[in-house]
Order: C-alpha cells, then sequence, then structure tokens
C-alpha cells in the first residue's frame, strides 16, 4: 500500500462524517418547514395554497447553488455572524424544504376530492377529514418521491465545498492540493474515485429502497 | 440607472448567456444520449443494456459536483486536459444523460402493446417497428419528462463556477464578493434564472402543441 493512502483515508473518514452531519441537519430542516409548507396546499383558501405555490416555484426555480450563496453572504449583511457550515446547512436547507413541499403538494393533490366530499358527508369536521381521511392516503404517496429526495439533498451537501467547508468533496480538494505540493502527482484520480465511492455506496441503497417502496405502498 | 448598476446587468447578462450556451449543447447532448440508451435499454439488448445499467445508476447515485471534479482536476492526471466551458457542457451532457436514458426508455415502455402488435402483425420488422411505431408515440409523450430534465441540467449549469466558467453564478459572484451588494445581485440573478426556466418550459410546451397528432392523446 503506498504510503500517502492511509492518511488520506483517514481525512475523508473525517470529511465523511462533517458530509453526514450536514446531510442530516439541512435534511431535518428542509422536513419540517418542507412538511408544514407542503400540507397548507391542503388549504380552501386561494392566498394560502397560492403562498404555497409561490414559495415552491421559487425555491426550485433557483438554482440550489444560488440559494447557498445568498444564505451565506446575506447573513453576515443582515448582522447574523454564522460558521460557513451553519450558514450552508440553512442554504441546502430552504432549497430542501421546497422540493419536499413539492413532494406533499403532489401526494395531497393526488389524494381524490371525492374522498373529502365522502368524509365530510359523514359529518367529519375538515381537521378531522385531513388528519383522518387525507394524510393517511397521502403518506403512501409521499414516501417514495420523499427517499429519492434524500439522496438529492446527500448529493446537493457537497455544495457547501464552494464556501470552503471541509465537507467529503471539500477535505479531498484540500487533501489532493497538498500532496501535488509536497510530492509529484495529487492523485487526484484514486481520491475522487473513492469520493465518487462513497456517494455511489451512500445513495443506491438509497434508490433502491425508494423503487422498492413505490412497488410495495401502490395505492 | 447609474453606470455601475448598467454595466453589472451587461456583465450579468453575458453571464447568462453563457450558462444558455453550455446548457443547450449539454441539454441535446443528453438527450442523444438518453435516444439512444433509452432505445437500448427498451430493447433489453444483451450486455449492452446491462453496461447502460450500469452508466445511469452511476451518474445519478454520485453528486455531479464530483463529477466536474473528476473531469477538471483529475483528468490533465492522465493527460485529459479539459477547459471549463469544454467540461461545462460535458458535464451536464454526461450527468443529464443518465436521467434522461431513463426517461426515454419509461416513454418507449409506456407505447401501447397493441399498437406494435399491429404493427408486427402487418409484417413489419421489429426494428421498422421501433422506428416507425414506438419512437414517435413515445418520443411525444416524454417531451414534459425529458423538458424537467433539461431544466434541471440548466439550474445545474450554476456549478460551473467550480471550474471558473463564466457563467451567470460565477458572474454574480464575484460582483457580490467585490461590492457586497449581496440582495440586488443575487436577486437579480435569481430572477433571470427564473427567467429563463420560464422560457424554456414555454418552449417545450410549444414543441409539444407543435407535434401534437389529432387523436393520440399527449398534447393537453
Amino acid at each position: 500500500m503506498d504510503d500517502w493512502l492511509l492518511p488520506v483515508l483517514a481525512y475523508l473518514a473525517r470529511g465523511t462524517v462533517t458530509t453526514l452531519w450536514i446531510s442530516v441537519l439541512s435534511l431535518t430542516f428542509a422536513t419540517v418547514i418542507g412538511l408544514l409548507v407542503g400540507s397548507f396546499s391542503a388549504s380552501r383558501s386561494r392566498i394560502v395554497a397560492g403562498f404555497v405555490r409561490v414559495y415552491v416555484e421559487l425555491f426550485r426555480g433557483v438554482p440550489s447553488l444560488l440559494i447557498l450563496l445568498y444564505v451565506f453572504f446575506a447573513l453576515p449583511h443582515i448582522g447574523i455572524e454564522t460558521s460557513p457550515t451553519t450558514a450552508s446547512m440553512l442554504g441546502l436547507g430552504l432549497w430542501g424544504s421546497a422540493n419536499i413541499a413539492e413532494v406533499v403538494r403532489g401526494a395531497i393533490g393526488s389524494i381524490s376530492r371525492h374522498q373529502t366530499i365522502a368524509a365530510r358527508a359523514l359529518g367529519m369536521g375538515a381537521t378531522e377529514t385531513l388528519v383522518f381521511v387525507i394524510f393517511p392516503q397521502a403518506l403512501r404517496r409521499f414516501l417514495p418521491p420523499y427517499v429519492g429526495q434524500l439522496t438529492v439533498l446527500v448529493q446537493a451537501s457537497t455544495l457547501t465545498s464552494v464556501v470552503g467547508v471541509a465537507d467529503l468533496l471539500g477535505s479531498a480538494k484540500q487533501m489532493i492540493e497538498r500532496l501535488a505540493y509536497v510530492g509529484t502527482s495529487g492523485h487526484a484520480i484514486e481520491i475522487y474515485a473513492i469520493v465518487l465511492g462513497i456517494f455511489f455506496l451512500t445513495c443506491y441503497p438509497l434508490t433502491l429502497l425508494a423503487a422498492y417502496l413505490e412497488k410495495r405502498l401502490r395505492v | 440607472m447609474n453606470e455601475t448598476l448598467s454595466a453589472q446587468m451587461l456583465a450579468m447578462t453575458h453571464g447568462l448567456l453563457n450558462s444558455l450556451l453550455v446548457s443547450a449543447i449539454g441539454i441535446l447532448l443528453a438527450v442523444a444520449i438518453g435516444v439512444v440508451f433509452g432505445a437500448i435499454r427498451y430493447a433489453r439488448i444483451p450486455v449492452v443494456h446491462w453496461i447502460i445499467g450500469g452508466y445511469v445508476n452511476f451518474f445519478r447515485c454520485t453528486p455531479l459536483l464530483v463529477q466536474i471534479f473528476m473531469l477538471y482536476f483529475a483528468l490533465p492526471e492522465i493527460g485529459i486536459r479539459l477547459s471549463p466551458f469544454e467540461t461545462s457542457w460535458l458535464a451536464l451532457g454526461l450527468w443529464g444523460g443518465a436521467y434522461q436514458t431513463e426517461v426515454f426508455r419509461s416513454g418507449f415502455a409506456a407505447v401501447s402493446k397493441h399498437d406494435i402488435l399491429a404493427a408486427r402483425a402487418l409484417g413489419m420488422p421489429a426494428f421498422q417497428t421501433f422506428v416507425d411505431i414506438t419512437l414517435p408515440i413515445g418520443l411525444r409523450s416524454t417531451i414534459q419528462a425529458a423538458t424537467t430534465t433539461a431544466i434541471t441540467q440548466f439550474r445545474s449549469s450554476s456549478f460551473m463556477i467550480v471550474v471558473g466558467y463564466m457563467e451567470l453564478t460565477y458572474v454574480a459572484n464575484k460582483i457580490v464578493s467585490e461590492t457586497f451588494q449581496v440582495f440586488e445581485i443575487f436577486g437579480i440573478a435569481a430572477l433571470m434564472y427564473l427567467a429563463a426556466c420560464l422560457a424554456i418550459s414555454l418552449l417545450s410546451r410549444m414543441l409539444e402543441r407543435a407535434s401534437h397528432v389529432p387523436g393520440l392523446g399527449v398534447a393537453r
């Protein structure tokens, strides 16, 4: 084994942990906001449903990287000092929340209006109808694309390296620069291949899970 | 409008055009890959369709940004040097091609079995059936899904900031780090992206209408 490999692997392992952290936290943020905003789409008020549309279209129509940079530069501008990691997690989370809100909107929209009418005819209130009739059915349509969104957000976490976070990609980049500086080669091909491999091993099982859920939960 | 702002707008418009340029090449490349590979996947041509399945899974399950780094920073180690421009459209095309392969495969698979049986019963060979029946019907029904991929590719052209290609996000980021006009510059950039995405989806809507065949029930 080459003597450069072991320290690189140790460093990449640290980067992987950072990537995991960023993914989990931005995902939690995105899921909470996304579920909240998305379920507003069940509202009968045109203004509320319109707000959901604007939120979704606005954040999804703009590149994720631009949102991340926006938050990264805007926060210190309005007097909030944070680390690049926090800022980029916030940016990723905002972008992800719009994606998840869209999944929720699609899931709720896919449930036939007759279900609502039938539930109301049976004397259930508006909230009861939503909680006991619409949401349980929508959940089955929500889960498969939601798992798909997990892979999207894990992959998007690499964007944080653009603002200097030492995530998996960022630490790989630093390692290559250091190796190229002290030695003859940066071993970029091997190191990026390892990075690609780690992401593949994380995301491929998730896509299989999404496909399985889609088959399993078909209504 | 003061002079600085008009100069900034000009630079950003230029950036937008650069984004559109690499996206256009990348989108065309991805559609070409998608139609050919999608057809092979659909026809289940032995061995080749497994290899293409590997390509699709690999590109869809790894981040585009790492793929860009591989193309631009790692390939020179084995003597392949790509310019930022070449890297940009190639990365977008290869990445989008993986998504389009699945889009077109499922589009072809959705063509009614009866149409194919009818063509075969009339004595058309399998390949001719594909070219004359499956392809024209399948392509029409995939316009919407293919547009979704194309728009994602266009938005992802912003990732080319990392190779120093002068696209819209690169220009906006440069102006912001010099002037700190965060809200104005990024706001304008966001509006430009939104407008371009809208234009792409309008174009696709027009294509859908123009290629509509009465009775096929594809266009709305």
